[in-house]
């Protein structure tokens, strides 16, 4: 297959893939903007029109950026000074060769494995809006929504407009947590009063701080969530997720630096119970790929914005797509103009993160024979009986399936402390006839 | 480590944790030692296949024997060692490779392996996603697949339960009977068994085992799709000659319904990383035999290092007068069938016990025509 | 034919005739219908989890098609899906 030739090729279409896309046309370059879903905004925006979100997307449509929706990119490799990509739709393969790359893959939720997550109608909390709004019905359906971070707000929130009735929401961090926050808020007036417009549309809904599914309970599907404390509630739905794990897979599989700072905790932590730990933060980082002052990764030729360089959410990833477009664009001047605004939401979401760091005992919900890889079915008991990620790996097959351990490796670097790096290409399941048709290609059209 | 051991072996891919198994088995106490983790390397990246092959006398009877062990074995082993008797089906595309195949089926039956000659209908109701006009075929009844890290992972815990250890360190060189690690620690033994793999001559620069590169896939379920492992009967020319690159047809059915597709071999390729060519270079080969396995998706890639020897048999033995360990390596893509064999051999060589394998075939002793060290 | 002109899409879930929104996902119209998705590998009902494409639990048959992720798939007229429900 021939390669088709790109200047900039933007890989996804969220805040920080639109943002670079907008930014590099600005400066006047050739851009190409390519995303797995139907459409443009990423998780985010899904289906957002109004707001920030339409403006963006408007801009994204005029901007001259050739968009191409229902793309995924399974393998990137820097080949003879250039960056192909290799990809697959629904209309087939394609190999992209482009000469700057950015990367703006967006973030996945975390699941930590609960006894009765595997049960239909245990969604995510980012899970259950995102199959909301692509048509799934939630009206006068009773939810409760647990996890962490102030995603738990924004989808209550929603499915409460979307008809569903929301039961509670468990936050389960601590609320004096939340005055550190409060004082990074204060610095960030816009924020406070997203916050609360957002309080005010479920404003009857039990908030609770400390709190967290411990159990689902069902049959065919989930009938009642059990809380931490005890307490028992009916449900039709469960959306429960702890926050955001950075999609890093591309920019590893091209050979960029990734810093991994799996914590301290290890194994025996986990097997004595007892000696629980007394820090609330966890310390897990996941991999956050490394970038310079203005985006660039360690490989030449790729950028990196948004998530995957540490979860900043909505507003960081703005800045840093504009800023990854403008170095792509070779207009570095304009990208180091940002870097002060960068900071700044950088810091409120490394505030954001402290709020909201994990406590010990959300890490400890699954039992022995909780299913924490559900690709395989690979119980806690089994894995807890490793040593490592690899050695799991191979002798329970956990990560092995095609999530390719983006559900089960994220949860057992929580649960473990254990670094889970393997990437290989493809990172996503594709065709055979993609890889065979895309393998061969080297050169341009 | 204080405990003083009977032996030691370097390696804990499947032939070192067989040698380990097999010696602690007869009674000495065993140190198996190696880079994390078990089951990992070569044996990790393989197919998991268990084939009795044909290519030299030598070599039919250590994968008729390890064949033998491998079904003596089955009812200890635990289920996730997923072992299944599918079979093994070579696909003669021609006449020409029918022949062949008829060649070979002479051969297995006069040493009593079961095998059956397949014509061009009853490869096609035997695999019916094979295209359409192949000659035939031949299948050999108890070839069988299983899944090496769980047999590793069985086999040393048996050392373990029988008074021996397990290790997990760099070795930076070994003689016959002491072994010295990356942190500079020295173990002691009495004798120490070289079962390294590719990297086993990085131990003893002599021997002539090189590292053949490897390119698998793996699909989502797709249960029925195929039945056999399926091997293309090219697959002797091809990946048996020394050319740099190669490809040959090889399909496994897991007993999930996922499938294994391989194989491609490489000399001279040190990195690890998965090479979208060969990938696609592997597909197109399977696409030649299987249009429809196109459409399937592929879940992961990977690659390994076989240690592959200049005459393809295994090294298994010491040298006389030379303190170097007592070597169980060089089993390119065998080792896993080869690996119960081989530590049959061992076994014999160390403590007498009987084996009707003939250690002089597969001696470290052996002319490798000009390709050893010396 | 552009699914977006019409009002109502109508796909086969199980081959009962199911009729959605222009714009649904296939996830949501067998979540709608009361389905499930696939049959894990111990024979687990599993549904949709992560609804962006990453857990692969939503997988079904479309139009002949093994293991398409649902959610990332807008339902089209007359597609016909296949469950782990289908009896």
């Amino acid at each position: 297959m021939r390669a088709e030739r790109a200047q900039i090729a933007v890989v996804g279409a969220g805040p920080a893939g639109i943002a670079a896309a907008v930014a590099a046309r600005s400066c006047g370059a050739q851009v190409l903007l390519l995303d797995d879903n139907p459409d443009v905004g990423g998780q985010v925006w899904r289906r957002v029109q109004s707001g920030a979100a339409g403006g963006w997307r408007e801009r994204v449509k005029q901007s001259g950026a050739e968009i191409r929706s229902g793309v995924t990119v399974f393998d990137a490799a820097r080949i003879g000074g250039r960056v192909l990509l290799r990809c697959e739709s629904a209309a087939g393969a394609r190999v992209i060769d482009a000469e700057r790359v950015v990367l703006a893959t967006g973030a996945r939720e975390l699941f930590l494995p609960f006894p009765g997550w595997t049960l239909p109608g245990v969604f995510g909390v980012g899970g259950l809006q995102a199959l909301v709004k692509n048509g799934l019905d939630v009206r006068g359906k009773r939810i409760v929504v647990g996890g962490s971070g102030p995603l738990l707000l924004a989808v209550a929130a929603y499915l409460s407009e979307r008809g569903a009735k929301i039961e509670l929401i468990a936050e389960q961090a601590e609320k004096s947590r939340m005055l550190g926050f409060a004082g990074a808020m204060v610095r960030q007036p816009g924020k406070i009063w997203q916050g609360a417009k957002l309080r005010a549309s479920i404003i009857d809904v039990e908030y609770r701080f400390g709190a967290w599914i411990a159990e689902a309970r069902g049959d065919d599907r989930v009938r009642q969530a059990v809380m931490n404390d005890g307490r028992v509630i009916e449900v039709d739905a469960i959306a429960c997720g702890y926050g955001l794990v950075g999609n890093t897979q591309l920019a590893q599989v091209v050979g960029a630096d990734v810093v991994h700072q799996a914590s301290a905790k290890g194994k025996d932590s986990r097997d004595g119970k007892s000696q629980k730990r007394t820090d609330l933060s966890t310390g897990v980082s996941y991999g956050r790929v490394v970038v310079d002052d203005v985006m660039r990764t360690s490989v030449e030729g790729v950028l990196c914005a948004g998530e995957p360089l540490g979860i900043g959410g909505v507003e960081t990833s703005l800045v840093e797509g504009t800023m990854a477009g403008y170095t792509a664009a070779s207009r570095d001047d304009l990208a180091r103009g940002l870097i002060p605004r960068r900071r700044r939401e950088r810091a409120f979401a490394e505030a954001l993160e402290r709020a909201f760091a994990l406590r010990e005992d959300v890490l400890c919900l699954a039992r022995p024979e909780t299913i924490v890889c559900r690709c395989e079915d690979v119980t806690m008991a089994r894995i807890a009986a490793c040593d490592h990620w690899r050695g799991a790996k191979l002798l329970t097959r956990c990560g092995m399936g095609p999530c390719q351990g983006r559900v089960c490796g994220a949860a057992v670097e929580a649960m473990m402390g254990w670094a889970v790096r393997d990437v290989r290409p493809p990172v996503f399941p594709v065709s055979m006839n993609a890889l065979a048709a895309t393998g061969g290609a080297t050169e341009a059209e | 480590m204080s405990t003083k051991f009977d032996a030691i072996v370097i390696g804990l891919g499947i032939v070192g944790c067989s040698c380990a198994w097999a010696l602690s088995r007869r009674g000495l106490r065993v140190l198996a030692v190696g880079d994390a983790p078990i089951g990992g390397g070569a044996t990790a990246a393989g197919m998991g296949h268990v084939a009795i092959m044909d290519d030299s006398e030598a070599q039919f009877r250590l994968t008729a024997r390890s064949a033998e062990l491998w079904m003596e074995l089955r009812d200890e082993l635990p289920p996730e060692a997923a072992v299944d008797y599918c079979g093994t089906l070579w696909i003669a595309a021609d006449e020409e490779e029918l022949n062949a195949a008829k060649g070979k089926h002479a051969f297995y039956q006069k040493r009593g392996v079961r095998t059956e000659v397949l014509d061009e209908q009853s490869i096609a109701e035997a695999e019916p996603n094979l295209r359409s006009g192949l000659a035939g075929g031949l299948r050999i009844i108890d070839d069988s697949i299983v899944y090496p890290p769980v047999v590793c992972e069985w086999m040393l815990k048996e050392v373990s339960r029988r008074g021996g250890a397990v290790k997990f360190a760099h070795v930076t060189s070994a003689t016959r009977t002491q072994v010295w690690l990356g942190d500079g620690e020295m173990l002691n033994a009495g004798v120490v068994v070289l079962a390294g793999g590719d990297i086993s001559a990085k131990l003893c620069g002599w021997l002539p085992v090189r590292p053949r590169k490897g390119h698998l896939v793996i699909t989502d379920r797709y249960p029925g799709f195929c039945r056999h492992e399926l091997v293309e009967l090219g697959y002797l020319k091809n990946a048996h000659s020394h050319a740099t690159e190669s490809v040959a047809f090889n399909l496994q059915p897991r007993p999930t319904g996922q499938m294994l597709l391989g194989s491609s071999r490489q000399y001279g390729v040190e990195h690890a990383e998965v090479e979208a060519r060969m990938v696609a270079w592997v597909i197109e080969r399977a696409k030649l035999y299987m249009p429809r396995i196109g459409s399937l998706r592929v879940v992961r890639a990977w690659t390994g290092f076989r240690a592959a020897t200049p005459d393809s048999l295994p090294i298994i033995g010491g040298r006389d007068g030379v303190d170097e360990p007592v070597m169980a390596t060089g089993h390119e893509g065998l080792g896993l069938t080869t690996s119960l064999g081989t530590a049959e051999l061992i076994a014999s060589i160390l403590t007498g016990a009987r084996t009707t394998l003939d250690a002089a075939a597969y001696s470290a002793s052996r002319d490798f025509g000009g390709h050893g060290g010396h | 034919m552009d699914t977006r002109a019409r009002e109502v899409i109508e796909v086969f879930v199980d081959g009962r005739s199911v009729r959605v929104a222009p714009g649904v996902s296939v996830a949501a119209a067998v979540l709608n219908a009361g389905k499930a998705c696939r049959s894990s590998v111990t024979g687990e009902r599993r549904a949709a989890l992560c609804g962006m494409g990453i857990c692969f639990e939503c997988r079904v048959e479309i139009d002949g098609v093994l293991h398409e992720r649902s959610c990332m798939i807008e339902a089209s007229e007359g597609m016909r899906v296949r469950t782990v429900d289908a009896g």
